[in-house]
């Protein structure tokens, strides 16, 4: 797999990285946008003081707080981009999951409104410690979500939830959906191709509530488990 | 106060009301909503000359928005703010005679100029 399949998979990859990137340099782009409003409005309140108007308290201290509560958001959006980008940095490591999943959510809440969807999250209040790729990790969870948006319909809700299920990290997505649904997104070609590398096991369910959603188990990967690309001397699981 | 009156929708709150002001110290009066349905509402009880709509929006999208108002609406110019940094995405290409483009962030100026073109050019049709 890892070798006749290198190139859509690189692709694939990178078409998740984009995904990612574009959403955040979009919100990014917002957040600058308005700063650059802001600082606009203070130089027209300027301008009108030359002609004698004097802008009140009020009004500067609105500008003021505009300008760090969106300074505020920009740092955090960064904050996200920069945790992301690092996931790349190991092709297998130890990790907090709901550390990672916690600030990919962050990032997908957009998309999600985008979606006219709420994206709830229920994380384990433990850590839960999993050695896999976090790269790809977050790459089967992206996909969950996007498919969970689409099923959820417009003003729909999709949920996130992690826990720990005799001693086995499990992260759950739900939504209204059916089983068959759910069992075609679980069998399509390119999940089933990153399951795999990533010895990540996968299963629909329904909740309590009756709603459904799909259902991942973590096994922890040992490192010299999985196979070499020949083509370019890394793991598979890279 | 000029005689345009402008709807400005885009769900960043703060950005549209921020426009709101600056468009006011400047003689033209504005209105804002931070989203497309609001704008659809607004636009059934108030005459606007200028609509001004961000691309990408929850719900409904500034496409399916310039759509709707061409219907309801045809004299009403149309000005798309988009984030997006190359060809802007989802143009409807049928609505390019009518339709200006500013991408985020620009000048006020940039768009205060956009208005009068847009309504120069409704004034010679």
């Amino acid at each position: 797999m890892a070798v006749n399949n290198h190139t859509e998979r690189s692709a694939r990859d990178l078409e998740f990285f984009g995904k990612i990137t574009a959403s955040i340099s979009h919100e990014l782009n917002n957040v600058v946008s308005i700063i650059d409003q802001v600082g606009g409005l203070l130089e027209d309140y300027v301008a009108m003081m030359k002609s004698g108007y004097t802008p009140n308290v009020d009004q500067l201290e609105k500008v003021s707080q505009k300008i760090q509560m969106q300074t505020g958001r920009g740092v955090d959006i960064i904050r996200n981009l920069n945790k992301f980008a690092h996931s790349v940095d190991d092709p297998l490591k130890e990790f907090d999951l709901n550390d990672v999943l916690s600030n990919l959510c962050t990032i997908c809440q957009r998309l999600a409104g985008l979606k006219r969807v709420t994206l709830k999250e229920d994380f384990a209040e433990t850590e839960l410690m999993v050695t896999n790729n976090p790269f790809l990790v977050q790459e089967i969870i992206f996909l969950a979500l996007q498919w969970a948006f689409d099923q959820a319909g417009d003003d729909g809700e999709v949920r996130l939830s992690t826990s720990m299920d005799r001693d086995i990290p499990v992260v759950e997505i739900v939504t209204k959906t059916t089983e068959e649904q759910s069992r075609s997104f679980l069998d399509g070609e390119v999940l089933a191709e990153i399951l795999q590398a990533t010895e990540i096991e996968s299963e629909t369910f329904q909740d309590n509530t009756e709603k459904r959603g799909v259902r991942f188990k973590f096994q922890s990967i040992r490192a010299n488990d999985s196979p070499t690309c020949q083509k370019c001397d890394t793991r598979a699981i890279l | 106060m000029s005689q345009y009156r402008i709807l400005l929708v885009d769900d960043e709150q703060e950005l549209v009301s921020t426009l709101v002001e600056r468009l006011g110290f400047r003689d033209i009066e504005a209105e804002a909503v931070t989203n497309g349905h609001d704008a659809v509402e607004l636009m059934n009880k108030e005459h606007f000359d200028v609509l001004v709509a961000d691309l990408k929006m929850p719900g409904l999208s500034g496409q399916e928005l310039i759509r709707i108002v061409k219907e309801r609406h045809p004299a009403v110019k149309i000005i798309l703010i988009t984030g997006h940094g190359g060809t802007p995405e989802g143009k409807p290409p049928e609505f390019n005679d009518v339709l200006e483009v500013l991408l985020k962030p620009f000048d006020i100026n940039a768009l205060l100029e956009a208005i009068h073109r847009l309504m120069e050019k409704g004034d010679e049709d």
